[in-house]
């Protein structure tokens, strides 16, 4: 087949800018709205499938495996534990048992050009800790600032937890001060973790967090394991049947967490693709009204001898030339503008993932709207008979 | 052995529930080398004919040689490629790419051949320097007047160095000035390079230039008028007559 | 980040492994039993005779102290997991609890034997952990399910020692012999708690096959680290 040279589909792209602009930018927005799902899905999954240590076990109220913010177990727990369970890691001389309290509560942000208010008014999640639970979760680091002491109205802040406030940059985090039920808090560390939910929390000393939840129970207990063998844990809540506990792998309970908001991540992807349907859809008009206005000159190229395949290909090539320049103009503003959005979720707060699967999720659709939104109304363009296609105005 | 020999050609369409036969049964024979305008009234089926001819269409019925290839037994890609090599459009409004700069257009049928990006440009250049377009090589179709835009078409119809040349009513959107170098030009083609051109046209006053013209009434043959010695006279004489 | 947890994993399961081949058929009371060399049950812990005169958990529990001797009446189950997977120890809990699959309708709780349509505080007070020991004196390094017939919400009667216990719920028994009843019917709370009942609602005829091999002593293949203590 002899094709119809690339500077056909090239040039073609300039006979009508408004038009160009059109096909281009709808293009774009569809692949937008596809890397922001595709973001969100991946940003939501890798957030829970990276947080949790396959050597951690979490004890938590038996009935509340789901969910460790409804769990609730006594107090004594880590004192049980540590003489019930073999096989708890040690580090710096410490058994490394982290009992914590986890609870979303409502927080306002108050910084030097913004006091709270109630439109600032903002559920964050919050972990009450000791300081082994650094032991314990070897992947959180205070980047900046301190560990909160205990009593003076002190927290350190996840990463994104600060972005999701609005709050970025060491100096600006810092500082900063969050009201919590009418009480200021100074946050004093922020903290790291490689992208997993702690850095979505803000962590504060366990005994100040138990006055603010008002409660004289424990979430859970989250204990390093020397080996990642939990059986002497299974084995501990079966027996300790008085603590109402269960034990669960740290990893399982939050892929379990990613299995049970499986159904919203399919719920933004069946929405994108119904959007970006829509998209293909308004793309169909406008490549059809595009290509239909050049009948004439299809029918001359068939007279000169081209084939119709011939033509169909330099269509396409015109459109996915189009979808292109969408597509990547969309691909840039996602990278630039949407990667690391904060979005909050019961879990705390997770980024927008603006990965390279996403952003060659989002080429790969503007590609696949490019050969779609061209192929059909080529094909029909060319159904026309040549005699008649030469006819038309 | 003539080079188009047309036997019972007919073209019937079906339009709802009508017929409508524009090509009736034509018998028809047109020399190698001739210049034969087609002439008619509307629906006469002249641009039918033309159209089978160039093998954008083919016959419900009968056949056709053109040089000696049945063309109405050939399928839609065989036509495609028959008409790159051996057939040159030219059409009334011309249908230049208006992307594509006129070197360009007439290079477009080219592409469909196997050749170098020089033997392109040699035939290229070759065939804008015979319809005297060759100072307009690098502009686009909407920098040139109707009259240089036909040329450009001519230039594109002539450059594969086809059997035959079909002229849908090629002066039909031209000024007379225009119109007459362009007839000139299709002589010119005719009698210098020996092109066998066949034109369909509503004006009598360009059949001068053609050395047979055929009128066709409701899908048939009327009349025909085979002057070979007479054209150029006649030629000169309505030149003289589009001049004034 | 991604790639150090694979790695870690990975590491943690190649020294589980390790760890397992090292313990070779050596102290099947770990409770690191993973590996090839898994310890089973031994048979003697069970019996086909099913004692008599015997009382509810729930008789027993508010009474008996550290120490004591006991027979009970139970039902296996009381925890969305009643049994540890590498360790002989699995949970029971009094008949006087309405197990889910006996409520209404069927199919009413994805796992009946949680009962989670009790109340928690009445789960608590009515259930009971059993061990079966080693000759360490620790839970055998194997799950106890399907030995000697054993299935959640099958009807057991387990006679042992009190090890450990206290007001708030904790009952821990290391278990000298066990009877393994069958399963109760809605409507029938108590059938499959008699002898000659024990094939009563059991959901496969292989566990049934096993219980008996067991009682008949065929079955007594263990790796002869001890038997229980008596």
């Amino acid at each position: 087949m002899r094709r119809l040279p690339f500077e056909y589909a090239v040039r073609n792209l300039g006979r009508s800018p408004s038009r160009l602009l059109m096909s281009a930018g709808g293009c774009g927005l569809v692949v937008l709205l596809a890397m922001a799902a595709g973001g969100f899905v991946s940003g939501m999954q890798d957030s829970l499938k990276i947080s949790g240590s396959p050597r951690n076990v979490i004890l938590m109220g038996a009935g509340s495996e789901e969910s460790v913010e409804r769990s609730e177990i006594p107090m004594r727990t880590p004192g049980i534990a540590a003489t019930g369970i073999r096989g708890i890691a040690i580090a710096a001389g410490v058994e490394a048992i982290s009992p914590e309290v986890h609870l979303a509560i409502p927080i306002q942000l108050q910084t030097e050009t913004e006091s709270p208010t109630e439109e600032n008014e903002a559920n964050a999640l919050f972990r009450g800790i000791t300081p082994s639970a650094f032991l314990v979760h070897q992947e959180a680091r205070l980047t900046e600032g301190r560990f909160p002491e205990t009593g003076a109205d002190e927290v350190a802040i996840g990463r994104l937890a600060a972005r999701g406030l609005g709050l970025e940059g060491e100096d600006r985090i810092l500082g900063s001060t969050l009201v919590v039920d009418e009480r200021p808090f100074t946050i004093v560390g922020v903290i790291d973790a490689d992208g997993g939910v702690i850095e979505g929390e803000i962590w504060i000393p366990l005994s100040d967090l138990l006055i603010i939840g008002q409660r004289d129970t424990l979430s859970c207990v989250v204990i390093r394991t020397t080996d990642g063998d939990l059986t002497s844990a299974h084995g501990f809540a079966a027996t300790r049947l008085d603590l109402e506990l269960v034990a669960t792998r740290e990893s399982d309970y939050y892929a379990s967490l990613a299995a049970f908001f499986k159904p919203i991540r399919f719920m933004v992807m069946i929405t994108a693709i119904l959007v970006a349907a829509g998209g293909v859809i308004g793309g169909l008009n406008t490549t059809y009204a595009a290509f239909a206005s050049r009948v004439r000159e299809i029918g001359t190229l068939q007279t000169l001898g081209y084939s119709r395949l011939a033509i169909v290909r330099s269509l396409v090539e015109e459109s996915i030339l189009t979808a292109s320049i969408g597509a990547l103009v969309a691909a840039a503003i996602g990278i630039l503008v949407l990667d690391q959005v904060t979005i909050r979720f019961s879990m705390g707060v997770f980024g927008i993932q603006i990965g390279p699967g996403v952003v060659a999720l989002g080429l790969l659709g503007g590609l696949t709207l490019g050969i779609v939104g061209a192929v059909i109304p080529a094909i029909r363009c060319l159904r026309l008979p040549v005699p008649e296609a030469l006819r038309s105005s | 052995m003539s080079l188009i020999e047309c036997r019972d050609l007919t073209r019937t369409y079906t339009r709802g529930s009508e017929k409508i036969t524009p090509l009736d049964g034509l018998h028809l024979d047109i020399e190698r080398g001739g210049f034969v305008a087609l002439m008619g009234p509307s629906g006469s089926g002249k641009t039918t004919l033309l159209n089978l001819l160039a093998g954008i269409d083919r016959p419900t019925r009968g056949s056709l040689l053109i040089d000696g290839r049945p063309v109405h037994t050939l399928s839609r890609n065989a036509l495609a490629e028959w008409r790159s090599e051996a057939v040159g459009y030219v059409f009334q409004l011309y249908n230049l790419v208006p992307v594509l700069t006129a070197y360009e257009n007439v290079e477009l049928p080219l592409l469909l051949h196997s050749l170098s990006r020089k033997e392109r440009h040699q035939k290229v250049a070759a065939a804008l320097d015979l319809v005297g377009i060759a100072d307009r090589s690098d502009h686009y179709p909407r920098q040139l007047s109707g009259g240089q835009e036909q040329r450009v078409a001519i230039a594109r119809a002539i450059v594969t160095d086809p059997t035959l040349i079909l002229a849908d009513e090629p002066t039909g959107d031209l000024d007379r000035e225009s119109a007459t170098n362009i007839m000139d030009l299709l002589k010119r083609l005719n009698t210098e390079l020996g092109r066998t051109i066949v034109m369909v046209t509503h004006d009598p006053k360009t059949t001068v230039w053609c050395d047979t013209v055929l009128h066709l009434e409701k899908g048939k043959l009327a009349d025909s008028n085979a002057d070979d010695s007479s054209g150029t006279e006649s030629h000169n004489q309505t030149m003289t007559e589009i001049s004034s | 980040m991604s790639r150090n947890t694979h790695l870690l994993l990975g590491l943690s399961a190649l020294f589980i492994t390790l760890n397992g081949c090292d313990q070779g058929g050596g102290d099947t009371t770990a409770s690191n039993d993973v590996g090839p060399t898994r310890a089973t049950i031994p048979a003697a812990f069970f019996t086909t005779d099913r004692p008599t005169e015997v009382v509810d958990l729930i008789q027993i529990k508010p009474t008996a102290s550290v120490g004591d001797s006991v027979v009970f009446l139970a039902r296996v189950g009381g925890r969305v997991e009643p049994f540890v997977d590498g360790l002989a120890i699995f949970t029971v809990a009094d008949p006087s609890l309405l197990s889910c699959e006996l409520m209404g309708d069927e199919d009413h709780c994805p796992l009946p034997w949680d009962y989670c349509c009790e109340d928690p505080n009445g789960i608590t007070a009515g259930s009971a952990t059993i061990r079966l020991n080693g000759s360490a004196g620790t839970p055998i390094a194997a799950n106890a399910e399907g030995a000697g017939g054993l299935e959640p919400l099958k009807f057991v009667i387990v006679e042992g020692v009190v090890n450990e216990r206290n007001d708030e719920g904790l009952f821990v028994i290391d278990a000298t012999e066990i009877w393994v009843g069958g399963k109760p019917m809605r409507g029938m709370p108590r059938r499959g708690s008699l002898a000659g009942e024990e094939n009563e609602g059991a959901s496969t005829g292989d566990t049934d096959a096993g219980e008996h091999d067991h009682g008949d002593g065929v079955a007594h293949d263990h790796d002869g680290d001890g038997k229980p203590d008596h």
